[in-house]
């Protein structure tokens, strides 16, 4: 019992983790090119 | 809360923050303008294109169904225009291709913004709010050119 209990302390979602920073490079990229583009029209 | 958690949540509040950050930067540090409401002045019929200062012009357009007065504009490179925009009718939209000038067209009020032309070329300009069966064809143009003496407009 004791054994397993340390084995969920020890879970990191690392998949969702990678999932979430691929978002937010995505909503960074996107949410920039129209930023500078809209920039450059002055 | 979970660490992974608490680490989402700080890098969503700081992304938010850095939108933010960048259209304050953008409004204030670059000077950008937003559409500008008049509603104390009474609204203009007719359309009027004049000289204000050295390559700063007043354009007084009006829209109506189906096109803009004026729908040609000519003016030499380097012009700043301070657009004032109004409707004779129902309300329209007014969006300039390549520029940051999007306003719309209310009867009853004026709308304002200021855009520079610092480029040479045709930046053409419709009508972006459906206003009935021919908004298809409500469109106009700023022709920007090098050797031009007198700014020009054209129905």
């Amino acid at each position: 019992m004791g054994t397993d209990h340390n084995k969920e302390e020890e879970f990191k979602p690392r998949g969702a983790m990678a999932f979430f920073v691929v978002l937010l490079v995505f909503f960074i990229t996107v949410y920039f090119s129209i930023y500078f583009l809209m920039l450059s029209w002055g | 809360m979970d660490k992974s958690e608490k680490l989402a949540l700080t890098l969503s509040f700081l992304l938010l923050s850095l939108f933010f950050g960048a259209i304050v930067y953008a409004s204030m540090a670059r000077n950008i303008e937003v559409p500008t409401c008049i509603t104390d002045v009474e609204p203009f019929l007719t359309d009027t294109l004049f000289q204000t200062g050295p390559d700063e012009y007043e354009l007084q357009m009006v829209a109506r169904m189906w096109a803009f007065q004026p729908s040609v504009v000519r003016l030499p490179v380097g012009s700043t225009v301070n657009i004032y925009l109004t409707s004779q009718d129902i309300i329209h939209g007014f969006k300039v291709d390549r520029k940051n000038v999007n306003l719309m067209a209310a009867p009853g009020a004026i709308n304002y913004l200021k855009v520079t032309f610092d480029e040479a070329g045709e930046y053409k300009f419709a009508c972006h709010e459906f206003c009935g069966a021919a908004h298809h064809t409500m469109a106009g143009r700023f022709v920007i050119e090098e050797a031009i003496n007198e700014p020009e407009t054209a129905d």
